[in-house]
This record gives structure tokens, sequence and C-alpha cells, in this order.
């Protein structure tokens, strides 16, 4: 189905499906909750301003992904992501379960991984985002970041070795 | 051989096709070493799924910027096809351009041979060569004949290659008398006086020119 980036109907359906991807997305980059809403709402006023034709709707979805993957890893450069690491990680919502030993626990450990996710240089960063937060395959990342499917799988490993090699340090020093 | 990361990596996200992906399967039933490895990665993965945000987390700004983009942005009137604009790729706009370019140097191409060609065909060049094949015709006949090279580029350009020595020359075999004038300059006249009483020493009159005249008296 064709999607005409500004007919009303063709804008309304992408939005309801795309939306959450991209406020994954977003917030995975910027772990903001704030510019993660803003990134969005300028990615779908692009959308609709450049008057695009897409063949599909998951062409749309591809375009939507790689301009809010552009405009969050933008806003993270802006604002300097290093020095202010620890207050948006303190500043992120966290989901309401119910209160026990276990959940602290899972809510520290979810803690740890993001910020991993933040120390993780910037295409790699963006490579494990789209793989673990966008249910995309390697051939739609691909697609989205213009490289090739080799080149994704050999950076969602690197991403996983890093990361994994963070989160042990990090245990380390908690031991320590 | 173990399997090294890159592989289980891929293997965990489905990306392996066959007969890699049964290979691993069988291979992680068998080592032990692999197999932990594998669940330690499976374990890094499941870490990574569990700081994911949840859709119920940002509901409000689901609908915070739905309302923002309908209020301020979209309008719900069609869209007009002029307006349109086509979504392509980078890689194909360049192919088509590159396309675009070369059929348009081919036709160029094949436009200006087929265009030098036709101008041969079309030039006079009988006006050398049909009096080549008619010799002296008209000069028999006493008549004059005018040759224009500017009637045809091709023409001019064959005469271009020669000197007008050579033009003359090859008129001259081929039976044509040429006369050759230069505009508006009248022939003065010339008075030859010649001595009669002593024919030796008479003088030539000079072969390059000056014609014989009634003035030339005896």
């Amino acid at each position: 189905m064709e999607i005409q980036s500004n007919g009303y109907e063709s804008f309304q359906q992408v939005y309801k499906e795309v939306f959450p991807v991209l406020m994954r997305v977003a917030y995975h980059v910027t772990y903001n909750m704030d510019a993660s809403e803003d990134v969005c709402q300028e990615a779908f006023i692009r959308f609709y301003n450049r008057n695009l034709s897409f063949p599909s709707i998951d062409e749309a979805k591809y375009w939507l992904i790689r301009v809010t993957k552009n405009l969050s890893i933008n806003y993270v450069k802006r604002k300097g992501r290093e020095q202010v690491a620890v207050e948006r990680i303190k500043k992120q919502p966290k989901p309401v379960h119910e209160t026990g030993e276990d959940t602290v626990l899972e809510q520290e450990a979810c803690l740890r991984v993001r910020e991993a996710i933040q120390m993780l240089p910037e295409k790699l960063r963006a490579v494990l985002v789209l793989k673990e937060y966008s249910d995309l395959n390697y051939k739609e990342i691909a697609t989205i970041l213009n490289i090739s499917e080799s080149n994704v799988k050999v950076r969602v490993h690197r991403a996983r070795q890093q990361l994994e090699q963070l989160l042990n340090q990090e245990e380390i020093h908690v031991s320590r | 051989m173990c399997l090294d990361d890159k592989t289980l990596s891929a293997y965990i996200d489905g990306e392996l096709g066959e007969p890699w992906k049964t290979q691993v399967e069988e291979h992680l039933v068998h080592c032990n070493d692999c197999s932990a490895r594998y669940a330690q990665l499976k374990a890094l993965g499941n870490s990574i799924q569990a700081a994911r945000i949840q859709d119920n987390e940002f509901a409000d700004q689901k609908d915070r910027v739905w309302n923002y983009l309908k209020n301020s942005v979209i309008s719900e009137e069609p869209s007009r096809f002029f307006k349109r604009r086509f979504y392509i790729r980078t890689p194909a706009i360049v192919g088509i351009a590159a396309a675009f370019v070369c059929v348009l140097a081919l036709n160029v191409f094949i436009l200006s041979t087929s265009g030098m060609q036709q101008d041969i065909a079309d030039a006079p060049i009988p006006v050398i060569t049909s009096e080549v094949q008619e010799p002296a015709a008209p000069a028999a006949r006493g008549e004059m004949l005018n040759v224009s090279a500017t009637d045809s580029v091709a023409v001019a350009n064959i005469l271009e290659d020669l000197s007008v020595e050579d033009i003359l020359k090859m008129l001259d075999e081929r039976g044509f008398e040429v006369d050759l004038r230069l505009k508006n300059v009248e022939e003065l006249p010339v008075t030859f006086e010649v001595e009669t009483q002593d024919p030796l020493t008479e003088e030539e009159i000079p072969a390059d020119g000056v014609p014989q005249t009634d003035a030339v008296t005896n």
C-alpha cells in the first residue's frame, strides 16, 4: 500500500504504527523522555512537510527511524552525554511494579544496562538500539543505516562485547 | 573447532542461515565451553531486553505529540498530486542520472555523426567532381561558370585545403579556362613602343599578363 506522507489517513496510520518504535529508538539513544518526545515530534513534522511518497509503510518506517536516530544522536552530541549521563538516568521514569527486593534489584540492573549503553561509541550504540529495541533484522538495519548486512552483524557483535565488558567492570566496582 | 562470539551473536539473533544454523545447534549440544558462552550471551540479551522502555511508559507522550501534530501541522485536506514528492533511494537516483547522461551522450554522438554524413552526402561536391565528369563542356561552349564554395560547409572545408594555385591547376587540367579579375581595378593603358628598325633590339612583351592591345603600334 502506497503511503503519502502528507495524506491525512496515511499519516495517521503511520503515526499509530511507528510512533512506539521511534520513541524507543529516541529514548534508548538519549535516555531523556522530554528530548525523545521532541525528537519524535520533529521527525513526524519533517515526514509530513517533506510530502514524500513511499511504496509501503515499512519504507516510511525506515525513513522515520533514520531521521529519529540522527536527531537523537545530534541531541546527545549537543548536550554532551558524558557530563549529564548520570542525571538523565536518574530522571528516567521507573516502571511501576510491585515493590520488593527483587524489583529493586531488577531496576538497578536496568539502570546499569542503560548507563552502559550510553557509554558505547555512537556507531555501536545506534546499531545495538536498532537491533534490540526496534525489532528489526540485520537487513532492515542495513537499509536504515546504509551499510552492508555483514557490517551490521559485526557492529552488533562488537556492541554486545563492549557492553558485556562495561557491565562486568561495573560489577567489579560494585563488589569492591 | 569452537564457535566464536560473532557466530553465536548472529545465531541468537536468528540471522544464521543453513547449514551453519544446524551445525551451531549440533555443536552446542556437544561442546560445554560453547554452550556456556551461549548462555552468557543469552543472559546479556535478556538484561538488554529488561532495560527496554515499555509502550505504556510513553502513552502520554504519544497522545500529546499526536494532538500537537493534528492541531498545528497536518490538515485533513487531500494532498494534491502535483505537490507530491517521490521517495527514491540515493543509489537509484545516481543510477538513473548516470543512465540518462549515457543515453544523452550516445544520442548526441549518433546525431552528430549522422549529421556529418548527411552534410557530406548533401554537399555539392559535384561543384568540383561533377565538372570532372563533364570535362570542358561549359568551357567548350564558351560559357562562364561560377564556382561557389559557400553553398556547403563540406565543400568549403574541401576547398580550404587547396591553395588557389591548386584550384587553378586542377581546373586547367579539366579543360576550364579561368579568368581571375580583381574587382574595381581598371586596367591601365600600357603603350609599348617597338622599334621596327632593329628587330634584334625589340623588347619582349612580358608574358605575365599585359595583353597586346591596339595601343601597341608598330
